[in-house]
């Protein structure tokens, strides 16, 4: 392996452990009341108490953040598939149940959907020409 | 992280590019003509107004004995007697429009320079509404769909006459319109172009794909599968969805570039709606 | 009902649309809670002259807005067709056509 791949390895390692120690248990808390509130908007409240401000709990609040973030830009560039905001709302519900492994596979399918709409939508910017019938 | 920036950057670069630079609508709807001309050779320009039922004998057959009885007959009767219908102020449609509102249709949608946008019958006929304190109507069916077919038919034989003026403006709405027709979009990435264009008369499961040239002659349309009449935006909110693309709202400002586009491109094409459609 | 009547060399071709729901009885309302009562034309009637020329024994199974296509001999040119349905729960229409 070559130096920048070893590096970029460690970096991947060390990057959740960076990320727990950058976060207590207090920040998250805020961080997932504001995010809730931006939340409130657009999907269903989620019952902030089962959500507790746990480090395992950390993973799936980052999860939302990032949906959140994902279903914005798409919005904005107008490439969003009908499939996507139903598992946006599956996570919430599952979330609101309690279980936190459904909600974040729900949420990652969501936002992985979000950013192939997003590479879609750049794609259809650069490529479009290419379907229009040629001039003779 | 880095790979975010650049992604951002990258955007931000695209989004400032993409705006229009050498519109056409004239050699656009030429080159189109001639794509047409080549996929049906036997096909006279103005049968494409029939869309699938010009190309496709079978449906035709039963389309035509379908027509002995037009389905879209009753959505005229209702149509006229709203039409002729009084607002609560005592003003009526007719005092919106050109002509009274009779024979107008051909010229729909046309770009408003004051407003700075496209406006189509069914956002015409809404605003006529709600300038006269009337409740705005649902855009894709019922009373809004039941008006646009009887002033539809009004217009029976009207050659489509889309103006697409000189100006930044109209040209970039025309553009954008373009745009999106030509676009993937959708989990099953598919452009509309990907049907009307490059594979027009080609089955799709059980249905025939019919030509984007004539689509916008004959709606509002009749559909089958609706069991009642829809104005063509309800039909882009379907196709959207049956692609799985999440549905832009009704009169927004993608559709009604959209429907601006579409309709451009049958200028010259005789008016036949409403019609009925599978 | 809508009618249509047209004779040629003796031959008269009838062409009708029936407007009937033909509800089978066994489909749920939109709600998904109660069935929909069946409602659906039982038999159908054209008499010219006295004469029963067609009759359609329908049942539940035709669809709703029947349209119908036959043909009689012996009709002219100016008379009139009477045509009448009757469905499951008693309720009817009788329509006059003109042959032309």
């Amino acid at each position: 392996m070559t130096k920048v791949t070893n590096l970029r390895l460690v970096f991947l390692l060390v990057l959740p452990f960076m990320l727990s120690a950058c976060s207590d248990t207090d920040d998250v808390s805020k961080a997932v009341s504001s995010t809730m509130e931006q939340e409130q908007s657009n999907s269903k409240p989620v019952n902030q108490e089962i959500i507790q401000t746990t480090s395992k709990d950390v993973h799936l609040q980052d999860l939302i953040h990032h949906v959140a973030q994902a279903k914005r830009h798409a919005e904005m560039h107008g490439f969003v598939w009908s499939t996507t905001n139903a598992l946006v709302d599956k996570g919430y519900a599952e979330a609101e149940k309690g279980n936190e492994k459904i909600a974040k596979s729900a949420f990652q399918e969501a936002k992985l959907q979000f950013e192939l709409s997003m590479e879609q939508a750049k794609y259809a910017a650069q490529h479009w020409q290419l379907l229009v019938p040629e001039e003779y | 992280m880095k790979r975010k920036i650049y992604l951002t950057l990258a955007m931000a670069c695209n989004m400032t590019v993409a705006a229009p630079i050498f519109a056409n609508p004239v050699t656009d709807n030429e080159t189109v003509r001639t794509f047409f001309a080549d996929v049906f050779p036997e096909l006279a320009l103005d049968s494409y107004v029939d869309g699938v039922y010009a190309i496709d004998e079978n449906a035709r057959e039963q389309w035509l004995q379908i027509e002995e009885f037009p389905p879209y007959e009753d959505a005229i009767d209702e149509g006229k007697i709203l039409f002729d219908t009084p607002f609560l102020n005592g003003k009526s449609y007719a005092s919106c429009f050109d002509n009274e509102g009779i024979s107008i249709k051909q010229n729909y949608p046309y770009f408003d320079q004051e407003k700075n946008k496209v406006v189509t019958l069914e956002l015409a006929i809404n605003e006529c509404r709600t300038d006269n304190g009337e409740q705005p109507l649902n855009y894709g069916k019922g009373p809004m769909a039941y008006i646009s077919s009887y002033m539809a038919s009004t217009s029976s034989g009207e050659l489509i006459n889309v103006k697409v003026p000189d100006n930044a403006a109209a040209l970039a709405a025309y553009e954008d319109g373009k745009e999106f027709f030509y676009s993937r979009r959708g989990q099953l990435n598919m452009a509309c172009a990907t049907c009307h264009m490059a594979n027009a008369g080609k089955r799709l499961r059980a249905d025939t794909l019919s030509p984007a040239l004539g689509h916008a002659t004959h709606f509002p349309a009749y559909r089958f599968k609706w069991d009642d009449v829809g104005t063509i935006q309800r039909r882009y909110a379907g196709c959207n969805a049956q692609i799985r693309s999440k549905p832009f709202k009704l009169q927004s400002e993608q559709y009604r570039n959209l429907e601006y586009f579409h309709t451009y491109m049958s200028n010259g094409l005789p008016i036949n709606g409403p019609g009925s459609r599978k | 009902m809508k009618v249509k009547a047209k004779v040629k060399n003796d031959k008269v071709k009838v062409k009708l649309l029936v407007k009937h729901p033909m509800d089978t009885g066994l489909q749920k309302d939109k709600n998904g809670g109660d069935l929909i009562p069946a409602k659906y034309i039982q038999e159908l009637t054209c008499v010219y002259n006295n004469k029963t020329v067609f009759l359609g024994a329908f049942g539940r199974a035709v669809s709703k807005d029947p349209y119908l296509a036959f043909s009689f001999s012996g009709g002219k040119k100016g008379d009139t067709l009477s045509l009448k349905w009757i469905d499951n729960m008693g309720d009817t229409e009788e329509v006059e056509a003109v042959i032309k």
